[in-house]
């Protein structure tokens, strides 16, 4: 069977703030949804490692990483309504941003394999500039561009509740990056429609599936299988995922009505975007109900590995049935008004 | 000529003396004000909150026309909730902010949303700085 190449960050206690639902448990939760898969010897650890200055570079603004270590190492305190930062913060954000990239790595050289990245803080809303929504740093958009810069062509699907703006933000005008995202809208961070669809350079590289509050996994499902040809056109050399489990029916952040069995229907969604094996590496985003976020991570990985899980059942019925099929329609219309215009501008 | 300003209202005495200078200066110009609140991650999602009596007393306090100033929850954070405001439906020209950050860093871009403002805003940005030895 495939193996699973995992990197989590053990030492990140040090990053929690009093009553905060972003806590070290999460990661704990995660990590037990990894070992009721029981692997054995197809369990792959890799072990920690800083992300470099010139890897954080490529997504963040030198004046921010600068800022940020300052911060953290001056104390730390709240960067905005949401998001906290500890004296070890930086540390941390810069291993979890590192566990990415060695996942990465090792997935290459194996050239076989799933990664899971257990990471905190979580990324897929840190700005090149600026933190917020628990995020420090990008850690996908770092591992996402260490791959564009090796040549690589790379789909990032976000299925976390949340619309991801900084991943979308950091790669708007990039066209070797395919940005996919279904998210319950309206919610923070109120970003995510069908008409943000990519800088001039990059038209339709981003693709936005905004769902309506009590969307079952059926809703979700159907808008990820509408993004299929949009991904394959793209063809994608490398496939990454931000996995939140917030958009589970238990999570306290958001209101979308998945089980745990409906994120083993997309994580194979998004596994078979993916060229071939060794492609695929999922990172922990959002998630905050523990006992859902364990079962969720058990059931994304063993679809993506191929192995029968006793998940919570797929759920169906749900509002907004047509709103990922709608979505794409709007996205395309968007991209080719914004392309003629394009061409009458030249 | 003004017709709508945005100002970034969170409750705290900064963002009362930012909405001061925001229907002060609506007022002058005959704009209509919108008086944005940043609907965080934390935040209750069923209701969406009403105009605390600070806003509405200090615009009967100012003279203003209550239907010249607009009580708007939007989710995100206060900086990229502002800095959307230029577009639809608020379509703000001006941008009014109290200048002390969430962030115990005086000086520091991080954390402080009225620097953040300053660099990326695409029209002029107010800063409402915290009256001396604050
Ligand atoms: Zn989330």
């Amino acid at each position: 069977m495939t193996a699973l190449v995992l990197n989590a960050d053990y030492g990140a206690q040090a990053h929690e703030e009093s009553g905060h639902p972003e806590r070290p448990a999460r990661a704990t939760a995660a990590l037990q949804g990894v070992a009721d898969l029981h692997l054995g010897d197809d369990l792959v650890v890799v072990g920690p490692r800083a992300a470099r200055r010139e890897e954080l570079a490529r997504v963040h603004a030198a004046g921010y990483l600068d800022e940020l270590g300052a911060f953290c190492y001056g104390g730390g305190g709240d960067l905005d309504p949401d998001t906290y930062a500890t004296p070890d913060s930086w540390t941390i954000a810069v291993q979890a941003a590192g566990a990415g990239l060695a996942v990465v790595d090792a997935l290459g050289e194996r050239a076989d394999g799933v990664g899971f990245v257990v990471t905190r803080p979580p990324g897929h809303h840190a700005l090149a500039d600026r933190a917020m929504g628990f995020c420090l740093l990008n850690n996908i958009a770092v591992a996402a561009a260490h791959l564009v810069d090796a040549g690589e062509r790379v789909a990032i699907v976000d299925w976390d509740v949340h619309h991801g703006n900084g991943t979308q933000a950091i790669f708007w005008d990039e066209p070797r990056v395919l940005y996919v995202s279904t998210h319950q809208w309206p919610l923070y961070p109120g970003s995510g429609t069908p008409i943000e669809v990519g800088g001039p350079r990059a038209l339709g590289r981003t693709l936005n599936l905004p769902l309506p509050p009590g969307a079952t996994g059926d809703v979700v499902r159907r808008a990820l299988e509408a993004a299929a040809p949009t991904v394959e056109a793209f063809e994608p050399t490398w496939v990454l995922v931000s996995a939140g489990f917030d958009a589970h029916r238990a999570d306290p952040l958001a209101d979308l009505a998945l089980s745990s069995g409906d994120f083993a229907a997309l994580a194979a969604l998004a596994g078979g975007f993916a060229p071939g094996p060794g492609r695929v590496a999922l990172f922990l985003e959002g998630g905050y109900d523990l006992a859902a976020l364990r079962a969720s991570v058990t059931a994304s990985l063993s679809a993506l590995l191929g192995e029968p899980s006793a998940a919570e059942a797929p759920t169906s019925g749900g509002p907004g049935a047509e709103a990922g099929p709608a979505a794409l329609e709007q996205f395309h219309h968007t991209v080719e008004a914004l392309a003629s215009g394009e061409e009458e501008a030249t | 000529m003004t017709r709508s300003i945005a100002v970034g209202f969170d409750g705290s005495p900064d963002a009362t003396r930012a909405l001061r200078v925001a229907l002060a200066l609506a007022r002058d110009a005959g704009a209509t004000t919108w008086v944005l609140h940043a609907r965080g991650l934390l935040e209750e999602r069923d209701a969406s909150p009403a105009a605390p009596a600070v806003v509405s007393e200090t615009v009967t306090e100012l003279g203003l026309d209550p239907g010249r100033v607009r009580w708007r929850v939007e989710d995100g954070d206060p900086c990229s909730v502002l800095l959307r405001s230029v577009g639809p439906p608020v379509e703000a020209e001006l941008l009014v902010v109290g200048r002390r950050g969430h962030g115990r860093h005086e000086g520091l871009l991080l954390g402080s949303t009225s620097l953040q403002l300053v660099e990326h805003a695409r029209v002029p940005v107010v800063v409402v700085p915290a009256p001396h030895g604050e």
